[in-house]
């Protein structure tokens, strides 16, 4: 009878509401009995000792849903490492997308005025170009912005899924009672969660300023972007890779003076290559 | 007689919420067992400890209740109830009482 009304053995049925009052209303029951007619049964006694010294018990139905939850958290933890490094790949590649896109930078306007000194001392003695100069022409800096601007909606797009995959990682985390490291990993999970809303609105900012200007002028980076360059400095190398990297693809390479720094940029930077592929693909196929 | 009684515990004792025990079906649990029949009350115990049993804690829930208000009523269902409980409880007070009386 103690174990049917305050699973002493097993676990009591559902509902847990129900299982947690049938316990609390058999602790008085056995209590009433033991008062009333302990002098004539005194196992009733005991049993009311034995009902007052049994620990809260969980429903068949909670004790399920913490072994399932425990399980998957055990599944999730050997996932982790390999989605929060992909996570901050990706974070990189967007902040270096979003910081070529934000701005041509002064080493672009750099290499189109030493371009043209170079082509004023040969003026002479070169042939006319019978391909207008990418720079010149006017839908060729268009179609590389919007280039960069598929990518970086790309980029968001697969943020957006990892925002969601770290979002579950996060109610699991949150919901499970134990676990080794459990709070370092809710901690490094909940900074990637904040790091990429912040990475995304960044972007959608940008997008969506980008959309109102026109594409001849240069476009100041808006103000919530200045932040995020200054903090990350590498950033702004990156992006100059890509540049130099977009005016090799369309036939543009970049002058003799400027391939140094665009080397030696390319030295101190680990550069994430997809973004950049992806650019120069798209790129390539616009100028086709 | 005894069917209608487990019948009757049965009715009293639906998985619903609630703690509230159908008067009208309680009268009727009461008028079969004043005789006293030791049948009757039989089946009155088998009845609600099998509903004590049942997988459903809001069943367990009101057949706690219906258990106490027979066994705060009736002799025959309290010398029916005590040898239930747990073996083992027996067994501590034994020993206690061998230890008291060994003192």
């Amino acid at each position: 009878m103690l174990a049917c009304t305050l699973g002493t053995s097993r676990p009591l049925p559902k509902p847990q509401r129900a299982a947690e009052r049938l316990q609390e209303l058999s602790r008085s029951t056995f209590a009433t009995w033991a008062s009333e007619f302990g002098a004539h049964y005194t196992q009733l006694v005991v049993a009311h000792h034995l009902a007052a010294e049994q620990p809260p018990a969980r429903s068949v139905e909670a004790a399920r849903a913490d072994a399932h939850l425990q399980s998957r958290y055990e599944s999730l933890v050997p996932q982790l490492p390999a989605l929060f490094s992909s996570v901050r790949s990706k974070l990189a590649q967007l902040d270096a997308t979003v910081a070529l896109l934000c701005s041509r930078s002064p080493l672009d306007a750099d290499a189109d005025e030493e371009w043209v000194d170079v082509g004023r001392d040969d003026v002479d003695d070169v042939e006319p170009p019978t391909v207008p100069a990418a720079s010149s022409a006017p839908g060729t800096d268009a179609a590389e912005k919007a280039a960069v601007r598929d990518a970086v909606q790309d980029s968001m797009a697969e943020m957006r899924r990892d925002a969601m995959l770290l979002d579950d990682a996060i109610a699991l985390l949150t919901r499970v009672q134990s676990g080794a490291a459990r709070g370092e990993v809710l901690r490094d999970a909940i900074g990637l969660k904040s790091a990429i809303s912040t990475a995304l609105k960044t972007a959608r900012a940008l997008l969506s300023g980008g959309d109102t200007k026109g594409d001849d002028q240069p476009q100041p980076a808006p103000a919530v972007v200045a932040p995020v360059r200054h903090a990350v400095p590498r950033v702004a190398d990156a992006a100059h890779h890509h540049i130099a990297v977009l005016q090799t693809a369309r036939g543009n390479g970049p002058s003799h003076a400027t391939a140094p720094k665009a080397r030696q940029s390319r030295g101190n930077v680990k550069r994430p290559p997809s973004v950049r592929d992806r650019i120069v693909k798209k790129l390539v196929r616009r100028m086709m | 007689m005894s069917e209608d009684v487990a019948q009757t515990i049965i009715e009293l004792t639906p998985p619903k919420h609630g703690e509230d025990l159908d008067p009208e079906l309680l009268g009727l649990l009461k008028a079969a067992l004043r005789p006293g029949s030791a049948e009757t009350t039989h089946a009155a115990t088998a009845a609600v400890v099998s509903r004590l049993r049942f997988a459903d804690s809001r069943t367990r829930l009101r057949a706690l209740l219906l258990c106490n208000w027979l066994f705060l009523r009736s002799r025959g269902v309290r010398e029916l109830l005590v040898p239930l409980l747990p073996v083992r409880v027996s067994r501590v007070l034994r020993l206690a009482l061998h230890a008291d009386s060994s003192d």
